[in-house]
């Protein structure tokens, strides 16, 4: 109960999520206040469990196509409480924190990686595992960012699709978890799990 | 050396008949296909991922706070298939690595924050230290220590190291206590942590 309450107060307007999208959650109600403000995910995103998604500061607007998995935290602490844009198809693999400005398409962000506040992502970027972006920065398109030092370099190729993977986990996902209703607020959501 | 008790609090884990130890606060996803032999402890915040592919442990395996298991995916011409993860005896995960291994061998210790990358194999006794990074692909063989991002070897281990971690693990499982409770059921630690308040 008392977690509705405080999910009516941070939620404002809401956690929406279009239909095609998928949202898992893990069946334990602690999970329920991953999602705080303003947030929009797009058509065949697949969100796995136990992701973490503030938008106190403003908009989250999560585009078509993402794969975003477990205990990845995306924060919107933009300093002018502007809308924080994720673009399509981009892949947040497990653990990292982005609270990036903006971000385009077709990146891929690495187990553990960190994006700060002052940094837009370009597209077909990919940021490797444990790589820190924390200077204000404008990361061209297709930029690799890799080793302990966070070298940067251009890629020779065009990103890989990620459209297979994410087919194949909205097939599977859903006999496992219980979803997110499309279109549905969080709240009522809330209500039919605590039945 | 002797480990000092890691105590933790008894409703907040269950045990099964084999002896596994499984933490309530942590996510085992498609239990149907995670195979835990037993001894095998599970903290919170952990996350198996048994829904993507079988996930099969040996015994003694210790798998800390907020350590992900991902069984690996790989792309094919057609559509993309996740594999199944094998682990095998007396293996120590340390908090908050992320494991997305093809197979992870016998007597290996895998420390903090590391991400071992996508089907890579860790054959018997080896070693990863802290905040490593393992590429994607990499076969880590016996009796190496890794470190470093990329990951690459440092160092060698000795030839008893199967016999460290075994006996590492084991201490570890036979620490690995219920809080104690005093005759009300109050929790004494909490009260007064003197071991004397025990012997009521």
């Amino acid at each position: 109960m008392v977690e509705t309450e405080s999910l009516r107060n941070t939620s404002g307007s809401g956690f929406k999520v279009t239909s095609g999208a998928i949202v898992c959650i893990a069946d334990n109600s602690t999970d329920m206040e991953r999602f705080a403000g303003d947030v929009t995910i797009g058509t065949g995103s697949v969100l796995h469990p136990r992701v973490y998604i503030s938008a106190n500061g403003g908009h989250v607007d999560i585009g078509e196509g993402n794969i975003i998995e477990e205990q990845v935290r995306i924060n919107n602490r933009l300093s002018d409480k502007g809308t924080m844009v994720i673009g399509n198809n981009n892949v947040f693999e497990v653990g990292c924190i982005i609270e990036a400005k903006a971000i385009g398409d077709n990146n891929v962000f690495e187990s553990k990686c960190y994006v700060g506040p002052e940094v837009t992502i370009g597209n077909g970027v990919t940021v490797g595992a444990k790589c820190n972006l924390t200077a204000p920065d404008t990361i061209q398109d297709l930029s690799v960012i890799y080793g302990e030092n966070c070298d940067q370099r251009l890629a020779n190729d065009k990103p890989t699709s990620q459209a297979s993977q994410r087919e194949f986990l909205s097939r599977i996902l859903p006999n496992y978890h219980k979803l997110f209703k499309p279109n549905k607020p969080i709240l009522e959501t809330a209500a039919l799990n605590s039945m | 050396m002797e480990l000092s008790n890691i105590y933790y609090d008894k409703e907040h884990y269950v045990e099964t008949a084999s002896g596994n130890k499984v933490s309530r606060k942590s996510l085992v996803a498609g239990a149907q296909n995670i195979v835990l032999t037993g001894k095998v402890i599970i903290q919170c915040d952990a996350i198996l991922r048994g829904d993507l592919a079988n996930i099969r442990t040996g015994r003694y395996c210790i798998i800390s706070k907020g350590v992900v298991i991902r069984p690996p995916f790989k792309k094919f011409a057609k559509g993309v298939a996740f594999f199944p993860l094998q682990m095998g005896d007396h293996v120590f995960i340390d908090e908050n690595t992320v494991v997305n291994a093809a197979s992870v061998g016998s007597y290996v210790y895998i420390g903090k924050n590391v991400v071992v990358g996508r089907r890579s194999i860790l054959k018997d006794c080896c070693y990863i230290a802290d905040n490593s990074v393992i590429p994607p692909e990499t076969t880590v063989p016996s009796f190496t220590k890794y470190s470093g991002s990329p990951a690459a070897p440092v160092d060698e281990l000795p030839e008893c190291t199967a016999d460290l971690m075994s006996a590492y693990t084991r201490n570890y499982f036979t620490h690995f206590v219920p809080r104690p409770r005093g005759p009300e059921g109050v929790n004494v630690w909490e009260k007064k942590p003197d071991i004397q308040a025990l012997s009521l």
